[in-house]
């Protein structure tokens, strides 16, 4: 555990963390959806400005931002490469086959710059949410689902529990591994194939107390009589407060004028 | 094989938010041959400063020395230095892994490039000493009970023929006479094969029967290092740094306390009422 990593939760008290999530994770689909509707740098400007916004607000460590896109450059190089080598138009520059277009350029910008912002509003989402209000939004989003079959509450509670063991099983296989290594177990030398042959000591024993994990929790929550999402209290209501509409509205007010200027000549 | 600890200090992550002192100023002593029981409440650093016996946690500044050479110098051949310090985890059954008894306590001997032969021998020897029947050898350890899990877990590291055992909570878990069982057994290893032995414990009655050498850990450091007896005798100390008093111990002070002029530094219940005897003036009537 080094560093932190793109989107993980950080604990603060400014106003982004006191959003009701199902507010943030509304504002951040239909921000995904109108930047792919934007078709012109006027109105990804103005979504940029709204982004930056919420970067401002979120007080996240901007360095931890700029850290978090590193591991989608390669991603943003390849697709801005494709846009601005083989979009058709008026070429202005070229150097034997390979020939840049005016059209590919403004191209390449636009898909560059929408996916920057695609990757900074999802992660002052998570960065400003705590796993627990994330699954209770999902889990308040899905439940029009439910007649359908969708069995939201489960798949909230799976969510909130894989995220609470994460931590549990991390120290687990640290523990494992030491025992092991006490007993000459060397988990670093060889090749692929002898590298996966060592993994066998650490995932039996981790898989065994998973397994045995699971049935304890079971057992705990059966004991406390849970019987999944039907007739269910909430120790933490979800409450759309005022600040919750005036995002709402500032919002959405915002990106409707980006699609607007999607007509703009 | 002597143990020497100098200025340990060991931080858990460190240049983070979580950032946590875990040991500090840890100067330990560990002679050849000797039974040193590490006792302290639970959160004192005992599972950490045994950790650093056997290379496996790096300190962030200090020393260890086994027989005088150091092994946090670069360039030390660790895997040497966890076959000589043999380390039990808590609950050791949970790093079980292979399909038979057998093959399980043979996995360190493996580690270490032993001839087949040589890795037999180890393993049938390691059984006996823990007791284990010849039988349940080629038997999947899962099928085993808890205690008997233990003991293919206890039989994995002595298979290795560590010249240190090192056991961290060995009773942990285990009904009141699997405790006694197990801690009988190591002091039979120390006492007939002269094996440099340290447990840790937070119950100081379970380890004082047999200790030669008692340290208190308590809030990241050592308190006392010294004689069991001398530790028994000092209730003070062992309230002030949250150890719990051995009821023998506490049943001693209370006599105490009634006027009864009885020695509270007790080992076991022979002791206590040979004492109570001596001190009454009574005798088996």
């Amino acid at each position: 555990m080094n560093g932190i990593m793109l989107g993980q939760y950080v604990p603060g008290n400014t106003v982004l963390h006191r959003l009701d999530p199902r507010t943030k994770m509304g504002l951040v689909f239909a921000y995904m959806v109108v930047l792919f509707v934007a078709r012109n740098f006027l109105g990804l400007a103005v979504l940029a400005v709204l982004g930056l916004a919420g970067v401002v607000l979120s007080r996240a460590p901007l360095r931890s931002l700029v850290n978090g896109l590193r591991p989608m450059l390669f991603i943003l190089l390849l697709s801005f490469g494709l846009q601005a080598f083989f979009t058709p138009g008026q070429v202005v520059w070229h150097w034997g086959v390979v020939h840049v277009t005016r059209e590919g350029m403004q191209m390449a910008f636009l898909v560059a710059t929408r996916l920057v912002l695609l990757i900074m509003a999802t992660s002052i989402l998570t960065i400003t949410t705590s796993p627990v209000a994330l699954t209770d939004g999902i889990e308040y989003l899905l439940s029009p689902f439910v007649p359908l079959g969708v069995p939201a509450h489960e798949l909230a509670m799976m969510m909130t529990i894989a995220l609470r063991f994460i931590p549990t099983l991390y120290e687990e296989l640290d523990r494992i591994m030491k025992a092991q290594m006490a007993r000459g177990a060397d988990f670093t030398g060889g090749n692929i194939l002898r590298r996966v042959r060592n993994m066998v000591p650490l995932l039996v024993p981790l898989f065994i107390s998973s397994l045995r994990r699971a049935d304890d929790l079971a057992l705990a929550m059966e004991a406390r009589a849970y019987r999944g999402g039907q007739g269910r209290t909430r120790l933490r209501e979800l409450s759309m407060a005022r600040r919750d509409w005036a995002f709402l509205t500032v919002g959405l007010a915002v990106m409707a004028v980006a699609v607007v200027l999607r007509w703009w000549p | 094989m002597s143990i020497t600890v100098e200025g340990l200090e060991h931080v858990y992550l460190p240049g983070t938010p979580l950032e946590k002192k875990a040991l500090h100023d840890v100067n330990l002593e560990i002679p050849t041959g000797s039974f040193c029981a590490i006792v302290g409440p639970t959160g004192s650093g005992k599972s950490t400063l045994v950790q650093h016996l056997n290379g496996l946690l790096r300190p962030s500044s200090g020393h260890i020395y086994l027989d005088g050479v150091d092994i946090t110098a670069r360039g030390v051949d660790l895997r040497r230095v966890r076959q000589r310090v043999g380390l039990v985890f808590q609950f050791p059954e949970q790093q079980l892994f292979e399909e038979t008894v057998w093959d399980d306590i043979a996995f360190g001997p493996r580690n270490l490039g032993l001839p087949a032969e040589e890795i037999a021998r180890r393993v049938a020897l390691a059984m006996a000493l823990v007791g284990l029947d010849q039988g349940v050898a080629g038997r999947s350890p899962f099928g085993l009970s808890g205690g008997e899990m233990r003991r293919v877990a206890l039989a994995g590291v002595l298979a290795m023929s560590p010249e240190v055992l090192v056991l961290d909570e060995p009773a942990a878990g285990l009904d009141p006479r699997g405790r006694d069982e197990i801690i009988a057994r190591v002091a039979t290893w120390h006492r007939e094969l002269g094996m440099t032995v340290v447990v840790v414990s937070h119950t100081l009655e379970d380890v004082a029967p047999f200790a030669t050498q008692v340290v208190l850990v308590a809030q990241g450091t050592v308190r006392y290092t010294g004689p069991v007896r001398e530790l028994l005798a000092n209730g003070e100390l062992m309230r002030q740094w949250g150890l719990d008093v051995p009821p023998l111990v506490e049943l001693m002070e209370n006599l105490r306390a009634c006027g009864l002029s009885v020695r509270p530094d007790v080992l076991d219940v022979n002791e206590t009422v040979a004492e109570i005897l001596r001190a009454t003036g009574g005798g088996p009537s």
